[in-house]
């Protein structure tokens, strides 16, 4: 573990972009940092401003058409906010179960983001939730959803000076469920060897509306359209089977001391599969505890 | 811990030979005679006097494996253990439950990797998995206290190690009947169990 030669700490979102302008990184949990510097992934860079006293960003609330989280909002923040619970069920399902207690009291919504690991827990969620984040520099300001963000292992479109503010989710319509499902080889500190999100909208007891994303099963986070259309033709049992098979077909899963690539594809269809039917069961007005992965476990 | 007092490091065998010093386990080098144990005791050489008896132990599993997935978790475990005269009943359950759990992690979950020059692949607690305490089942034991010829003190014998023995063979065993397949490795981790299940 390399040394730090700069630290300082921002109080306000200006002196934070301030100090990004000048070339250091921005530490806030320092769940992914630390710990990837020391196992040796990545060195802690030269300059480093820590963000967590920054206040505006700690924010976590909605209006009328969108909840709002600030990049500083934790895991178990928002597990246990009761709108994120009632309308974005799948991001309460991802976030219950990030790492350990400690790491969801510690990680933050905006590091979690820009570490853009592809088995990141809530990305699933924010992408098939329609999520935008808001990142800003000395330069700027600029919106994009969470899809536009994320661009492969480790990387997004930010430069080096822009900071991630805040997450927006606009409320789902009426009659959405969600969920997130992940393979668990055991009950906590589990990292997605595979993942799915299902976010579901029935209008007159019909799919009008469907999204599907796969988790640790692609460079990136995505979306299955094929999947999504198999579900808006019709929601039967056939149809859910259907959509999960295209969710294993889009996945080009890796072979790795996690698992086999077989296996991953194996089980790519499984977890979809579930995520699917809790998604519906919840859409119908079922109450399927929180998170889902722990369903039948 | 107590201090060494003295401590040298040798370069040669002779030298560590000429150091007249004792070598346990591994070690190679001049064995001093046990001192006179007592005729109760754990005392002597190596502390190994006493167990010329040895422990019976039979656990039981009761498993849930979710087929489409491979995982398993294992709900109960019954422990019944043979370790003589038990002297301190709170002390001798926590081996138990410490030794299930244990052997939890044997059978299911923990296993060194490593990559084709022996370094360990998963050198941390993300990827070598321990069993964590969400993961404990409930566990039941029971003791059978059988007078034993060269038992321990009182009629005493060891807990240490015994505990998480059999645990594994009970859970493999539970998952074998469920599947139908045997799974031959440790660990049974989910796709071992899953590719056991392919036939």
């Amino acid at each position: 573990m390399s040394a730090t030669a700069q630290f300082a700490t921002a109080s306000t979102v200006e002196e934070a972009l301030a100090a990004l302008a000048a070339g250091a990184r921005p530490v806030a949990g320092g769940t992914d940092l630390v710990v990837g510097a020391r196992q040796g992934k990545a060195p802690l860079p030269d300059a480093l401003v820590a963000i967590h006293r920054v206040s505006e960003l700690h924010a976590i609330d909605g209006d009328a058409d969108a909840l709002h989280l600030g990049a500083l909002v934790t895991h178990a923040e928002i597990a246990a906010h009761p709108d994120v619970r009632a309308r974005f069920t799948a991001l309460a399902d991802a976030s219950a179960i990030v790492g350990s207690h400690a790491t969801r009291a510690q990680g933050t919504i905006g590091g979690n983001l820009m570490n853009a690991s592809p088995a990141m827990e809530a990305g699933g969620p924010l992408i098939c939730l329609g999520a935008t984040v808001t990142l800003r520099s000395t330069g700027g300001t600029r919106d994009m959803t969470v899809e536009e963000l994320l661009t492969g292992p480790g990387a997004t479109v930010a430069s080096n000076d822009e900071l991630l503010i805040a997450v927006d989710l606009p409320h789902p319509a009426p009659g959405t469920g969600s969920a997130y499902v992940r393979l668990e080889y055991r009950r906590q500190m589990e990292i997605a060897v595979v993942g799915a999100t299902a976010v579901v909208t029935l209008a007159d007891g019909e799919v009008s509306q469907a999204r599907v994303g796969i988790t640790a099963l692609a460079p990136t986070i995505r979306r299955v359209p094929a999947a999504e259309e198999v579900l808006t033709s019709a929601p039967d049992e056939a149809s859910v089977e259907a959509a999960a098979r295209a969710a294993a077909a889009a996945s080009v899963p890796i072979s790795d001391l996690r698992a086999s690539e077989r296996y991953r594809r194996a089980m790519a269809e499984v977890i979809a599969r579930r995520a699917i039917e809790i998604a519906l069961v919840r859409a119908r007005g079922g109450d399927v505890p929180i998170p889902a992965s722990a369903v039948g476990q | 811990m107590s201090a060494t007092a003295q401590f040298v490091t040798a370069t040669t065998v002779e030298e560590a030979l000429a150091a007249e010093e004792t070598f346990h386990g591994k070690g190679a080098g001049p064995v001093p005679e046990s001192p006179p144990a007592p005729a109760e005791g754990c005392v002597g050489r190596l502390g190994l006097e006493s167990f010329h008896a040895p422990q019976l132990i039979a656990h039981a599993a009761h498993v849930r494996v979710d087929r489409e997935t491979g995982v398993v978790r294992v709900l109960r475990v019954a422990a019944v253990h043979d370790c003589g005269r038990i002297l301190n009943r709170v002390g001798a359950d926590g081996q138990v439950y410490g030794g299930v759990v244990m052997g939890i992690g044997q059978a299911l979950s923990e296993g060194t990797q490593l990559d084709g020059l022996g370094r360990q692949r998963n050198p941390h607690l993300l990827d070598y998995k321990l069993v964590t305490a969400s993961d404990a089942p409930e566990i039941a034991i029971d003791w059978v206290e059988t007078d034993t010829p060269n038992a321990g003190p009182k009629g005493s014998k060891g807990v240490g190690e015994p505990p998480c023995v059999p645990t594994a063979g009970a859970i493999a065993n539970a998952i074998a009947k469920v599947v139908g397949n045997r799974v031959r490795q440790l660990p049974m981790t989910p796709e071992r169990v899953w590719e056991a299940q392919q036939g």
